[in-house]
């Protein structure tokens, strides 16, 4: 597993389009969380010196815009912080748990609304 | 008996590529019509799927990655987007053709009229897949549809001159059966599709995961695609030869199930039927659950969600509501009246889509060693495998023009 950015001066080439865009992120326990439909950078400064810089992951939000451009209001964009991402390999693993992220209020909308009063939605099937 | 066990993953997905409902019905027309001129079609699509099946599952038990995570990785959220849209139509309808083929089956062994059970046997295939553990549900549909040896059985039975259906073997258009070239290459891509249909990888990959298969366990995938889908194969060739050997001298043109089981009426009398029967009945409900989870994995994976049957549903809720909402939207395709074999023959359209653009980002990943180590493929499998890419791109060409132009084979 390759160090994440939590070592910047270690340095390891990630292709934003090929090693972030679209993977599949785990959290800390290796548990899906989403995949990475897009990132927000963050431009410091002007000129050549400021570098750019990934700002968040965005979660289960910004898929459309990048489809079909423009830019979605802030509070429709859900995503967690790049100080989270723990390591990327095959997949991008995060320092926290899945219950530590209230983006995932649309999957537990689906659990305590509907799977969780279906008879058995709690069954251990192993 | 434990090897047995341990390749019925492999034996279930064959069954959803060779002989559920759609493909009972298509091997019989073939052999009917065609004779056994196209068994080399059904042979060229087992090597394919054994060979695309063991690198999604290979890819899935090493990295823990899903197929449609890898699709979407190596081909953007748009073409995979394209291809989840196209691969979710194909499964959905071979779907609901499943459910109205467990109907058909149980009409003809058990008297039931078959719209008034599509409602609790849609509600049967969800409540397995949300409540009946992995393997129990691959070992009793995968073990049950191998009752339809039962045509290898009435092929033996009965006796046909062996050479001279030997000598149907060599592809060609039979002289003087009013055949043309072009229904004999609609036929030829419809069971070459059907064959690699693309549910078979995401259902296997998906399975091996459901499994906990790891690094160790390449041994079992290759177990699986080596027993599973030869099996399926020679199953389906046995429907065929049984076709070719009673139907197509007697000239009879099969429409539907019923006269696909003719032939093992005439071999093996009525119990025989009633065997093979309960083979379908088991074929169709496990091509039911293969294709009905195929939905919920693929969706799932595109959308970087926590799926699968050994979780609780609490813990992979949104992947439990696509195989419930996959099932659902079934019966509102049943309910419209049509006829489930026609169903699946349409459904070669969208796998002209979702063929190429499933299998070129499989065949990428299985070369790459971040995602396998060690395990990348090896020359002869990769020379191999272009080859397939190429007679896909081909097939998936070829098949909505062939199909307009025959008329669906008519």
């Amino acid at each position: 597993m390759t160090e994440g950015p939590r070592h910047p001066a270690r340095g390891r080439l990630v292709d934003v389009n090929l090693h972030l865009l679209d993977r599949q992120v785990l959290d800390r326990d290796g548990l899906p969380v989403l995949a990475v439909d897009d990132l927000e950078i963050t431009w410091p400064g002007p000129g050549p010196t400021g570098r750019p810089q990934v700002d968040r992951l965005l979660l289960g939000s910004g898929l459309l815009t990048r489809f079909f451009g423009a830019r979605a209001p802030s509070w429709r964009r859900r995503g967690v912080p790049w100080h989270d991402v723990a390591s990327i390999d095959t997949a991008v693993h995060l320092a926290v748990g899945r219950e530590e992220l209230d983006l995932l209020w649309v999957e537990r909308w689906w659990r305590d609304v509907v799977v969780a009063r279906i008879p058995g939605g709690r069954h251990d099937p192993r | 008996m434990n090897r047995l066990f341990a390749a019925t993953l492999g034996i279930l997905t064959a069954i959803g590529g060779f002989v559920d409902i759609g493909d009972l019905v298509t091997n019989a027309v073939v052999g009917s019509r065609f004779g056994l001129s196209l068994a080399w079609v059904v042979v060229v699509g087992v090597v394919g799927i054994v060979l695309f099946a063991h690198m999604s599952g290979k890819v899935t038990a090493i990295s823990g990655r899903g197929t449609f995570e890898i699709i979407r990785e190596r081909l953007g959220p748009r073409a995979a987007l394209v291809n989840l849209g196209g691969s979710m139509a194909l499964t959905l309808l071979t779907l609901a053709a499943e459910i109205g083929g467990i109907a058909l089956a149980l009409q003809l062994l058990a008297g039931v009229a078959p719209l008034t059970i599509v409602l609790p046997l849609a509600f049967a295939v969800w409540w397995i897949v949300w409540r009946v553990r992995f393997s129990w549900m691959e070992n009793a549909a995968g073990l049950l549809g191998l009752l339809l040896v039962g045509f290898v059985v009435a092929l033996v039975a009965l006796d046909p001159d062996w050479t001279a259906l030997g000598r149907q073997l060599v592809p060609s258009v039979p002289a003087g059966g009013g055949e043309s070239g072009l229904t004999y290459a609609y036929y030829a891509v419809a069971l070459f599709g059907a064959a690699m249909t693309p549910y078979e990888v995401f259902f296997f990959s998906s399975g091996a995961a459901e499994e906990g298969w790891t690094s160790r366990d390449l041994w079992m995938s290759r177990l699986n695609v080596l027993v599973g889908f030869p099996l399926g194969g020679v199953l389906s060739l046995a429907i065929a030869g049984c076709a070719a050997v009673v139907l197509l001298p007697a000239g009879i043109a099969v429409t539907s199930l019923s006269q696909v089981l003719a032939p093992v009426a005439v071999a093996l009398g009525v119990v025989g039927v009633v065997v093979v029967l309960v083979g379908v009945v088991a074929a169709t409900t496990g091509a039911a659950l293969e294709t009905a989870l195929a939905c919920g994995y693929s969706i799932a994976q595109y959308a970087g969600w926590p799926w699968g049957k050994r979780l609780r549903p609490v813990q992979a809720p949104q992947f439990h509501v696509v195989v419930a909402g996959a099932v659902a939207l079934a019966c509102v395709v049943l309910a419209t009246g049509v006829d489930p074999i026609m169903v699946t023959e349409f459904s070669v359209v969208f796998s002209a889509v979702a063929l190429p653009l499933t299998y070129f980002p499989v065949l990428v990943v299985a070369n790459d060693p971040d995602y396998v180590g060690e395990h990348v493929n090896g020359r002869v499998v990769n020379a191999v495998a272009l080859v397939y890419l190429v007679i896909i791109g081909v097939a998936a060409v070829a098949a909505v023009p062939l199909m307009v132009l025959t008329r669906m084979g008519a």
